[in-house]
């Protein structure tokens, strides 16, 4: 309930309003733009590398290394930053009613480190980038130019950048908890949180644990390669035709402290998907949400088995077998959170009058992602199948189906759902129906077709396939992934240029396009700088008051006093709650 | 029109998976360990029930989609879900599977050391395996990274004594049928992994670590060894041939290969 935003003038010039600025709105779309340059330099390294994969060989082994390591880095930047910082940085405030982030400073800072952290990244690929993959496991990535091209300064910058996204990603942690916490309008009790801010708090929270870690590992993992220390360096490598001086590091450390990260860092990027799909869906469902109080529940699951399940990427690491045996125990339990959620949206979407604009076609598609990646994982949960199927083509499309296909649907969805609110305008139905179509069927023949040539037991982070003899059947499977892959790629322009055209040509939009329930939308176009004008709007309801029954329209906006449904889900029973 | 499209494409796709599966387009090799019987079979079970988990989810989702014909402000009379059942239906998967795959995972790890198992070792560099037999001593000599040399690759000790019956040899190993092989990988430079789909085996080998896995291989033949950890630009290239040979034909030639 803080009023220092209000207190003072928006300012005046250009670049205290554009560029360097503290308003949360402004941020969120630099983090949106910026998040969209990463990401279509790290769709243009997949269509070389598939290029390169499934039609003709074009490029060195260790050129489709690097560029292999280089999407991996860009895509997983863009997916970690996207949901929560782009959206979230825009939408908390105004969803929670407050007129900023609560450390408009910080939250500025942890833009230009993050920038920071994307340029340093791209540098990396113009010296010549890492071949050692996104997880950069020592001594590979640790012992310098010896081990491989693109080991010297391409990994050390390569480093940087993961230090300074991390940093990013704390400051940015910091104000979102912050805020959820303080800076909530009078009404807005946590239990009428849309669920989006649940999802952001909760990779919030996620975030706060583990990005520290990952920080710790990195700067190790630097010293380790410019101090002559030995984290992660065992004695006696022997490379480049002499015995390394390092002593005593363990090569296993990394990966744990990596996986104590890397495993969290997924709910950090697939909560808050879940959690604006969620959101989103309820809307063009036109139903309450089912199950609010337990979706909840099932967001701090995520959080306590996100931080004990990390040894499941470990099973074949060398890693104790005892340990083995409880991370794939506990990594079956994360089904029950995540079938909570399914669960949720099944019921939401029954028996529901569903408007099939784009938002909720990308959260459709999202949810059958979700399903597919879901149950795939019950596979390589179990160690003992994982034995066979880790670092294979089936690990690399269970994977993406997720973290990248699931997470990026997500990004679709609100854009086009928030897209009128940031911009002003909508964005073109027909084009987004048929980018919609496009990528996910693309999607699906291609991570498909990897689990598949998983049970071939094919290797990833191959850069040819031509010596062995097993993998020979996997050809055609990889020029059929390639040419699906090129058109799917190409189906993105049509993404791009609705986005770039409906900006500036897009048709006006109405205050509340979607007849949306929640506090952004009760604000004009473009959103004033203090965000409300006059007083912060006090809350009388949830933000899923659907279907309400004897109503003149069909929903109320969190606003509007009187009864509410507030988490009495799918039994349509409006009780009285006083604010 | 809409939904018979729908339907059309979801049983196309379902038949198309369907026909896969049957015809083994990109199936598993066969297994050819003891312990790869067990695991083919926890995958079978995992197919089958992962399997209709998917199909009944994607369709019931699928199904609540199309139909969409609610009447507004009325919650609809039959819902699709029972907590009950749901909450006994994951528990069952998550004990089915946890106890089945655990099961395959203990046969593979939790088992002592066998006595009378055949001993090699296996160094893995950029981009090659070095595998050592013990010799008629049956014992290893001593290695230390100091004495690497090209003809010494895995820098045996020169003045070691039980080193010098010690039999070293480039990206081939042989081994017995039906007789337990136990493998210590090593590892000279960087992380590598010990890869063969016919044996289900896979095993990361961390320089540093001396780690120990048996197996037993069933079946006679030449099977392909690829690196599953990458190792740097020629990780693709990493191959090696596991030769399985009647007991009697092995002991032949590692007699023959020890003179």
């Amino acid at each position: 309930m803080s009023e220092t935003h209000a207190e003072h003038e928006a300012p005046r010039s250009f670049i205290r309003r554009y560029i360097f600025s503290m308003d949360h709105k402004v941020i969120g779309i630099q983090y949106l733009l910026a998040m969209l340059l990463l990401a279509v330099v790290g769709l243009a390294l997949t269509v070389v590398m598939r290029w390169h994969l499934g039609i003709r060989t074009v490029l060195r082994p260790e050129t489709y290394l690097s560029l292999m390591t280089m999407h991996a880095s860009l895509m997983f930047v863009v997916v970690t930053v996207t949901p929560t910082s782009a959206f979230g940085n825009y939408f908390l405030p105004l969803q929670v009613g407050a007129r900023d982030m609560a450390f408009p400073f910080l939250n500025m800072l942890s833009f230009w480190v993050a920038l920071a952290a994307g340029l340093v990244l791209l540098s990396s690929l113009i010296v010549g980038a890492p071949i050692s993959g996104w997880t950069a496991y020592p001594p590979l990535s640790a012992v310098g130019g010896v081990a491989g091209p693109g080991l010297g300064l391409g990994q050390t910058l390569w480093l940087v950048a993961v230090a300074l996204l991390c940093v990013s990603s704390m400051m940015g942690a910091l104000n979102f908890i912050a805020t959820t916490l303080n800076l909530r309008t009078r009404g807005m009790s946590m239990m009428r949180l849309p669920v989006s801010v649940w999802g952001w708090l909760t990779a919030a929270v996620t975030g706060l644990l583990v990005f520290p870690v990952l920080s710790a590992g990195g700067i190790m993992l630097l010293l380790d390669r410019l101090g002559k220390t030995s984290f992660f360096v065992p004695s006696g490598l022997y490379l480049g035709g002499e015995v390394l001086p390092h002593q005593g590091g363990s090569p296993l450390l990394w990966q744990h402290l990596f996986w104590f990260f890397g495993h969290p860092e997924v709910y950090i990027v697939i909560v808050p998907s879940m959690c604006m799909v969620t959101h989103i869906m309820a809307n063009f469902a036109r139903r309450p949400i089912f199950g609010y109080r337990y979706l909840v529940l099932s967001l701090f699951g995520f959080v306590t088995l996100g931080g004990v399940v990390w040894g499941h990427h470990m099973f074949v690491s060398g890693m104790s077998p005892y340990s083995g045996l409880a991370f794939s125990i506990l990594t079956l339990f994360v089904s029950i959170p995540a079938a909570i959620f399914a669960i949720s949206w099944l019921m939401t979407l029954w028996g529901a009058r569903i408007q099939f604009r784009p938002p909720m076609l990308y959260c459709l598609g999202f949810v059958s992602l979700f399903i597919s990646g879901g149950v795939g994982g019950l596979f390589n949960a179990q160690s003992s199948l994982d034995i066979y199927l880790h670092d294979t083509y089936w690990v690399v499309g269970h994977l993406h189906l997720l973290f990248a296909m699931a997470a990026i649907f997500s990004v679709f969805a609100a854009i086009h759902f928030w897209f009128p609110k940031m911009f002003g305008r909508m964005m073109n139905d027909t084009l987004g129906t048929i980018h919609f179509w496009f990528t996910l069927v693309g999607a699906y023949i291609i991570f498909l077709t990897m689990h598949y040539m998983g049970f071939l037991g094919h290797p990833r982070r191959y850069a040819e396939i031509s010596q062995f003899d097993f993998l020979k059947p996997a050809a055609s499977a990889h020029t059929l992934i390639s040419v699906v892959a090129l058109i799917t790629a190409g189906a993105q322009i049509l993404f791009l240029f609705n986005f770039f055209w409906s900006l500036f040509a897009g048709r006006k939009a109405a205050t509340n396009p979607w007849n949306s329930t929640s506090l952004e939308w009760t604000l004009p176009n473009p959103v004033p700088f203090s965000n409300f004008e006059r007083d912060i709007p006090v809350v009388h309801r949830w933000a899923y008051d659907f279907e309400l029954p004897g109503g003149a329209q069909d929903y109320e906006m969190q606003t509007a006093p009187g009864p509410s449904m507030d988490g009495q889900t799918g039994k349509g029973v409006p009780t009285e709650k006083s604010t | 029109m809409r939904r018979a499209v729908a339907w059309l494409v979801f049983w196309l796709v379902a038949a198309g998976v369907v026909a896969a599966f049957y015809k083994r387009v990109l199936w598993f090799p066969p297994a050819v360990s003891e312990h790869g019987l067990s695991m083919d079979s926890q995958f079978s079970v995992s197919f089958l029930v992962i399997g209709t988990l998917f199909v009944a989810a994607q369709a019931l989702f699928g199904y609540a989609v199309l139909r969409g014909r609610g009447k507004s402000g009325q919650p609809p009379s039959f819902w699709p879900s029972n907590p009950r059942f749901e909450k006994r239906l994951i528990l069952a998967i998550v004990g089915v599977f946890s106890m089945g795959s655990e099961k395959a995972w203990a046969n593979m790890y939790f088992r002592k050391p066998s006595p009378d198992a055949l001993e090699i070792e296996l160094t893995a560099e950029q981009f090659a395996w070095n595998v050592r037999y013990p010799g008629a001593d049956g014992q290893f000599g001593d290695t230390a990274p100091k004495f690497i040399t090209r003809a010494n690759p895995i820098g045996l000790n020169p003045s070691s004594r039980s080193g010098g019956d010690d039999l070293v040899l480039l990206n081939e190993v042989r081994v017995p049928a039906q007789r337990r092989v136990r493998l210590t990988l090593r590892s000279k430079d960087v992380l590598h992994s010990f890869w063969v789909p016919n044996l289900r085996l896979k095993q990361d080998i961390v320089p540093g670590l001396a780690i120990q896995v048996e197996f037993l291989a069933t079946k006679t033949g030449q099977f392909e060894i690829a690196c599953a950890e990458l190792c740097g630009l020629g990780h693709f290239r990493m191959k090696g041939t596991l030769i399985v040979m009647e007991a009697q034909e092995f002991d032949q030639w590692l007699e023959e290969e020890s003179e």
